[in-house]
């Protein structure tokens, strides 16, 4: 299973603050979360801690979190 | 003019004289307003190495070209002066009824100086302005005094106000407004408080004077539809910075422990979720349609105003894991006119200092009544809290044992809400703000994730330029709010558009950039004037804690700061800055941008370099 994380505002995109999917084979991103179209270029995507975009694929076991741009207090 | 008013109002409180001085246009085109008339003024009227609780320093309260007109979240005032905390350029942003009435009233900035002998607050309405006895005023909370003035002077008007904390002259003393509107880090409402001025009450009644008002409706009604229809609006109304809480959790850049560690484990009990909870209503600046100011009802049954970094410092940075008694801490800072950020850090650092037996008192980790207490004692100047009102770099010189590694400060300013031992561009962004460590000018740390934290690449200093470029300088300068550009993707551009519109006067981001540059090596300048020369890059580096001790706990343990290579960045920073590898502006910079008439004054006592 992989493991999506959503923080902030995100997380009413993917029904709640996280979720679990199986992946039975490599997927982009993009074709199981939909985001609006104002959404790309706000976000960051890390798939095991690493730099992602909503085009990276995933497989099972991958933890990816989804998290807003944000500036601070 | 147009956009600006073209007016300054002086208020000399020793003399009670009053006086209302046309400024030049130049000045206007050159530094915008707000943080740019401030730091203008600052190097043009204070006496070099003016003592900041002086009569000679001054305090000044700026407004831009955008302030106080329909458009989004110009509801907003910089306040400014030498800092007693840092010794250096200090100067903070509150949103406040006050900003939008001062320029009604026709001015775009007070410059307040002087001592006054007794307690008075300055009353200006349109072109009267008086000084009134404060005497009933002088002692009260911030909110008992604003509820007071506003019994005597109506309702429709806009009040800046000091507390006990301003009063006693705690070092990071600050201005509060509308009960939970602070601003003035480093110590602005002390400053307030040595001269004996409980408050400044502005009611304008007149029309900000705008070039093409039509055009300004227009867009003004067309950027609020587009902060509206952003995605992520409703969730914004509902948490706004709050969200953060979890945001840095989940990335271990939670300050914990007194920026030991980057996670909480009580994290869940005070974010934006947790707030939800006991939120009771939403307020803010005026001017603004995604207004944060989280207003809960905290653990004594009275609404405090709760955001991002408040809300951190006085809870994962002291070990407090409720959110509702994290509101009655945030409160009394408010009511004692004393900073949130600040106040959690010293509370944080005396914590760490019990624990290591480097006072006599027994402080713990999480013990809500006792940092209640010291928030008291520290606004009262009474027992320790006469200590920890200094600020935490003089407690650390004060109780030395090699505490001065964990004083988690630089220039003197206490550390905002961001821990840095696995974010070196943000780091970079803390060491070179311009005021100290505060996130305000560079809030790197997203974009710094988004391409991979654990780099020290050229793009980090870009990026810390660039937002210093936007945030620390375009929006101090015009003054709005810098939340609609990255929470919700409001484009800069329109902030170009609005300008055009207020002034007439057509400027591209270059050009406000350049503005931005030249203010930033203007409040070098201060600084090391200021410093008489005692300047080196020491001064921009962050507590040897982020590079010596790594982080313990959560996914990044082991991590902590690369000294070589952090420094490596420092340098680039400089370099693109037009600054010599001491921080000091070259000849060149300074001629650059028109501030060629800081060079006789810093050449007596640093050598500038061609």
């Amino acid at each position: 299973m992989a493991f999506i994380r959503a923080l902030g505002y995100l997380a009413e995109y993917i029904g709640g603050r996280s979720m679990k999917i199986r992946v039975d084979k490599p997927v982009k991103i993009r074709d199981i979360i939909k985001l609006p179209l104002d959404l790309e270029g706000r976000i960051i995507i890390l798939v095991d801690g690493q730099p992602s975009t909503l085009d990276s694929l995933i497989v099972d076991s991958d933890r990816i979190v989804l998290m807003p741009i944000i500036s601070g207090g | 003019m147009k956009g600006w008013t073209g007016k300054f109002l002086r208020v000399d409180v020793s003399e009670r004289r009053c006086k209302v001085e046309n400024y030049d246009e130049n000045l206007a085109l050159n530094f915008i307003g707000g943080r740019g008339f401030a730091v203008k003024l600052l190097w043009d009227e204070l006496p070099i190495g003016v003592e900041p609780f002086s009569p000679q320093n001054k305090l000044i309260f700026a407004a831009g070209p955008l302030t106080g007109l329909p458009i989004a979240s110009s509801g907003k005032m910089v306040v400014a002066s030498k800092s007693p905390l840092t010794g250096g350029y200090g100067d903070g942003n509150v949103g406040t009824m006050a900003s939008v009435h001062m320029r009604r009233a026709g001015y775009d900035a007070l410059i307040l100086e002087g001592v006054s002998e007794k307690p008075v607050y300055i009353y200006v309405e349109d072109d009267k302005v008086e000084i009134r006895n404060a005497s009933d005023l002088w002692g009260l909370s911030t909110f008992e005094a604003e509820r007071k003035l506003r019994e005597n002077v109506g309702s429709d008007c806009g009040i800046l106000v000091i507390g006990p904390g301003g009063e006693n002259l705690v070092k990071f003393a600050t201005i509060i407004s509308q009960e939970g509107r602070s601003g003035g880090r480093p110590g602005m409402g002390a400053v307030m408080g040595s001269k004996k001025v409980k408050a400044v009450v502005f009611k304008g009644t007149g029309e900000i004077p705008v070039a093409d008002m039509d055009e300004l409706m227009k867009l003004g009604r067309m950027g609020y539809e587009s902060i509206r229809k952003a995605s992520g609006y409703d969730f914004w109304i509902r948490q706004g910075t709050m969200m953060t809480v979890e945001w840095c959790q989940e990335n271990s850049t939670l300050p914990t422990y007194n920026f030991r560690e980057g996670v909480f484990d009580f994290a869940e009990n005070v974010n934006g979720y947790a707030m939800e909870k006991v939120k009771i209503k939403r307020r803010g600046c005026p001017y603004c349609n995604m207004q944060c100011g989280n207003v809960i009802e905290d653990a004594e049954g009275r609404s405090s105003e709760l955001d991002y970094e408040n809300v951190t410092m006085l809870s994962s940075n002291i070990g407090v894991g409720d959110i509702r008694k994290v509101g009655v801490l945030n409160r009394i800072c408010d009511e004692m006119g004393i900073d949130t950020i600040s106040s959690g850090n010293v509370i944080g650092f005396i914590m760490e200092a019990s624990e290591k037996g480097l006072v006599n008192e027994k402080i713990e980790w999480g013990d809500f009544e006792k940092a209640k207490e010291l928030l008291y004692d520290i606004s009262y100047r009474r027992g320790i809290g006469n200590l920890l009102a200094e600020g935490v770099r003089k407690i650390s010189r004060k109780l030395g044992e090699g505490s001065e590694r964990w004083a988690m400060h630089v220039k003197g300013l206490e550390i905002s809400a961001y821990d840095c031992h696995a974010a070196p561009g943000m780091a970079l962004a803390f060491g070179t703000s311009p005021i100290g460590a505060h996130h305000k000018d560079a809030w790197v740390i997203s974009w710094e994730i988004s391409i991979g934290r654990f780099k020290y690449d050229d793009i980090k200093v870009d990026k810390v330029l660039e937002f210093q470029r936007i945030r620390g300088g375009m929006f101090e300068s015009l003054v709005t709010c810098r939340l609609p550009w990255i929470e919700l993707g409001f484009n800069l551009d329109w902030y170009v558009k609005f300008f055009k519109a207020a002034t007439g006067v057509n400027l591209s981001l270059k050009d406000f950039f350049e503005v931005g540059d030249r203010i930033y090596s203007l409040i070098r300048a201060f600084w090391i004037r200021e410093y008489k020369g005692d300047w080196n890059r020491e001064m921009d580096t962050p507590p040897t804690r982020w590079f010596e001790e790594p982080l313990t706990k959560g996914p990044l343990a082991g991590k902590k700061l690369d000294k070589k290579l952090w420094n490596e960045l420092l340098s680039k920073y400089y370099e693109r800055r037009g600054w010599d590898e001491r921080g000091v502006p070259r000849k060149s910079t300074l001629k650059k941008f028109g501030l060629d008439f800081t060079i006789p004054i810093l050449e007596k006592y640093v050598k500038l370099e061609e």
